[in-house]
């Protein structure tokens, strides 16, 4: 009930931000629901169903190029062009999801990344459409509040979707998956069909921010686009707080945007090695991330409790 | 106008750095099945290494070259010995995040003492040399030649040295790593001080060639990873061809199709190997699966 | 005999590389029998079952469950047949618990029925009181009796259990057997390896024999025990 409350006054708390405060922090806070969107959907896929990827930027990436191309020649809404580049991405990543599911482990890792190296060539390489390394520019967007709102309720969206998800039968298959992928494929579980179906999930999220950041910078590029940097960002945020946790993502986005913000204003020089540090430590030290030291310790209640209350209940009278 | 025969020299020559670079790399992965995502980074600080002593300091090429290579081992190893052997038992994925953030820590750090700007290694060797009527460059078959040459002698130490056979005792049988300790630990240790030789040594060669920055280790990594997918992960001879296979494609793609489309012919040839035949073409065993 | 073979193994050949592990292997395990599979170590037992809940592929040969072919399915779509297993070494997805274990391999049902299932299935093995124990923290002989548990969530109609009694003290044996046998009056054809002789003379009413991949007999445990070929692979 209290986490409930908690949550429910950081949402209000969100809403009416942009209402009483200067641009500094609408800014600050729009960069951070960007990363709790991409963490969220990392953590689909290489937190719940284990197959760590190193190249989900390619999705980002993509929705950005998608919803900005929409934007210049079909002149649709921003909003309506940020979906369409979310839908680009799903429709891209279900056959790459087919075909790249088929490697595991640190094959799939690195897949993946020369996949984002495959696009950013793409995109640099097909000027006709690109402009290649010079770039797409929009108009700019002179308020940021309507951009806020809708990365903010998408961010709100993937925190209650892994939600459902953690308290999930879906979710316990990709746990399966992650624990054990050819013991639970001879179970039964459809091992095949569900780890597209959470790599095709984790590609939306992406898909749509990229586009939002497109407005949001008013202006892409390839390595904009499909900078690794955002990708070692996310990876560290959620590896930091937990990977495969409903909090998880949510505690890393937001203690690294806080540390990120406060190395980009006081040891510039040092920020782009953060991540590489922050990454090391948590695998040296925690591997599970803080959330589940706090689940250790007996600070939080684990996970998956609609099972539990499932269980807890007095037998149905008599089934029909 | 450049001829074929040309073009295909021309890869085969950047082909043998590669092979200096990717063979450390499966060295690595042949004895403690880690993929080390840093390997670009070995080669980015070879190569920015070199140009501070040559250029900044006027010490001789060859000289640098020991120098750098032998530098590069002795932080190979202490990479191995303080973070790396900490988490070699533990799921890939974790020693593949490590390496992954080394890297991501190498670059940083290389931007802080060389700053993110190109270095060159002008003057170094220039010009070109006829050979079989084609007109090569001087740099690349300088460095062609000490690359294989070393790539070569790090395989004589393998196949004869007490040290070196033990080395391969351990990538053939990985148990023993565990009933013998210590002493597979100082194998692991040496090991990937061999494999940063190794790239420290690539990068120096390479130098001359290419202007060098602390951010060029992502684009070479990727292309070391190609090479050993390609020739078969941890066969070090599977590397060598791979690597003047990869570099034969590299300069006739980016020929044909420009270089950035080029350069994505290597990548979705990685994917391709990866999905397809996973074992490579040299290599025994189904790793990827 | 009269009764229809339920699953029907037909000169199923597999090489490992150089290995010959099944050599034209051939058998048939009748509906509602509880059929045991005996042979010497490397003799082809594990291979077979991996052969027929699809985890290997046969070389050449034919398995059928219900006059369907099974070898060129997927093992997730053998298990929705109707064919279950469990492990010779428990595979338990050791970071949930107990009920999400069973409840994970559910499919079909809502998520309440499914815990309902689980929850009756783990009363009939008595460990209900462990539902909420994280799984890898289990003794060896509770992780059998989970796996037997989560074999059982689709109501399989062929149960395959690969050393079911290995490694287990004698009472927890004959409780998993008692369970068994109420398995089997529930009409569950039950096909099984084990080495314990004892038991499978016990339970089985037709065992296999099977040396060097091939089946070299079958009939009731009594003439098993008195074959001469069998004798000979023995001893």
């Amino acid at each position: 009930m209290t986490a409930w409350i908690l949550g429910g006054a950081l949402v209000a708390a969100a809403a009416v931000l942009p209402l009483v405060t200067a641009s500094y922090l609408v800014s600050f806070t729009i960069q951070l629901f960007l990363f709790v969107v991409l963490a969220y959907s990392w953590n689909v896929i290489s937190g719940y169903t284990g197959y760590t990827s190193f190249g989900h930027t390619s999705f980002f990436g993509i929705g950005a190029y998608g919803a900005t191309l929409m934007m210049l020649h079909w002149k649709l809404p921003w909003l309506l062009a940020c979906a369409g580049g979310g839908l680009l991405a799903v429709a891209v990543a279900l056959p790459l999801g087919v075909v790249m599911l088929r490697l595991r482990g640190s094959f799939f890792a690195i897949g993946m990344f020369g996949l984002a190296r495959v696009f950013e060539a793409v995109a640099f390489g097909w000027a006709d459409l690109t402009r290649g390394g010079t770039g797409l520019y929009l108009p700019p967007a002179y308020d940021l509040r309507p951009l806020y709102y809708a990365l903010g309720v998408l961010a709100l969206g993937m925190v209650l979707l892994t939600w459902r998800l953690d308290n999930s039968r879906f979710g316990l298959q990709l746990l399966a998956i992650r624990e054990d992928e050819d013991g639970a494929e001879a179970l039964g579980i459809k091992t095949t069909r569900l780890k597209v179906r959470a790599f095709v999930l984790s590609a939306v999220g992406p898909g749509v921010s990229g586009g939002f950041y497109a407005v949001y910078l008013s202006f892409i590029d390839p390595p904009t686009a499909f900078s690794p940097a955002t990708e070692l960002t996310t990876i560290a945020m959620v590896l930091f707080g937990g990977m495969g946790t409903v909090l998880g993502p949510l505690v890393g986005a937001a203690v690294l945007s806080v540390l990120y913000e406060g190395l980009w204003a006081r040891f510039p020089q040092v920020y782009l090695g953060a991540g590489g540090v922050i990454i090391a430590a948590v695998v040296l030290l925690m591997p599970r991330g803080v959330m589940a030291v706090a689940m250790r310790r007996g600070w939080l209640p684990h996970g998956r409790g609609t099972l539990r209350r499932l269980a807890a209940r007095p037998a149905a009278p008599a089934e029909a | 106008m450049r001829t074929l025969a040309e073009l295909l020299a021309n890869g085969l020559l950047l082909g043998g750095i590669y092979a200096l670079m990717a063979c450390g790399l499966n060295l690595i992965f042949g004895v403690m099945r880690v993929i080390n995502f840093a390997h670009g980074e070995f080669l980015a600080f070879g190569a920015l290494l070199g140009v501070s002593l040559v250029i900044g300091h006027g010490v001789p090429f060859l000289v640098a070259l020991v120098l750098v290579a032998a530098a590069m081992g002795v932080f190979g190893y202490l990479l191995q010995a303080a973070l790396i052997e900490r988490v070699v038992d533990g799921p890939p994925i974790m020693s593949l995040l490590l390496t992954y953030s080394v890297s991501t820590i190498l670059v940083n750090a290389g931007i802080l003492i060389w700053g993110g700007g190109y270095r060159g290694m002008p003057g170094v060797f220039s010009g070109s040399v006829p050979v079989l009527g084609m007109n090569l460059s001087q740099a690349r078959l300088v460095a062609f030649a000490i690359a294989l040459g070393l790539t070569g002698l790090v395989y004589g130490f393998l196949a004869r040295s007490m040290l070196g056979k033990a080395i391969r005792a351990v990538s053939e049988l990985p148990e023993i790593a565990t009933v013998s300790g210590i002493a597979a630990a100082r194998i692991r240790y040496l090991t990937f001080g061999l494999g940063g030789m190794m790239a420290g040594a690539a990068g120096v060669l390479m130098a001359p060639m290419f202007a060098s920055d602390p951010q060029m280790g992502a684009r070479f990594v990727i292309k070391a990873f190609t090479v050993i997918i390609v020739g078969g992960m941890g066969s070090y001879a599977g590397a060598l061809v791979g690597a003047l296979l990869i570099g034969i494609v590299e300069v006739t793609g980016g020929y044909v199709l420009g270089q950035t489309f080029g350069t994505a012919i290597l990548y979705v040839l990685m994917i391709g190997f990866l999905l397809f035949r996973p074992s490579g073409l040299f290599g025994l065993r189904v790793v990827a699966r | 005999m009269g009764a229809r073979p339920l699953l029907l193994v037909d000169g199923v050949v597999k090489r490992f590389g150089g290995v010959m592990a099944l050599n034209g292997a051939s058998c048939a395990v009748t509906e509602g029998s509880v059929t045991g599979l005996i042979g010497p170590n490397g003799s082809g037992k594990s291979t077979l079952f991996a052969c027929i809940a699809g985890v290997e592929r046969p070389d050449e040969g034919r398995i059928t469950f219900q006059g369907e072919r099974l070898d060129e399915r997927t093992p997730s779509e053998i298990c929705e047949m109707g064919l279950a297993r469990t492990f010779q070494v428990t595979r338990l997805f050791r970071e949930m618990t107990v009920l999400e274990n069973l409840v994970a391999v559910a499919h079909g049902r809502s998520d309440a029925a499914a815990v309902r299932r689980a929850q009756e299935l783990l009363e009939m093995v008595e460990i209900r009181r462990l539902e909420h124990a994280l799984a890898g923290t289990l003794s060896y002989g509770q992780r059998k009796l989970v796996e037997i548990a989560r074999a059982l969530m689709f109501a399989p109609k062929l149960l395959l259990l690969d050393e079911p009694f290995a490694g287990i003290n004698p009472r927890l044996q004959n409780r998993i057997l008692g369970y068994l046998k109420a398995l089997h009056e529930g009409g569950v054809t039950l096909f099984l390896i084990d080495h314990e002789m004892r038991i499978l003379l016990d339970v089985c009413e037709t065992v296999l024999a099977i040396d060097a991949g091939e089946v070299i007999a079958s009939g009731p445990p009594e003439e098993i025990r008195r074959n001469p070929r069998v004798l000979a692979a023995y001893f």
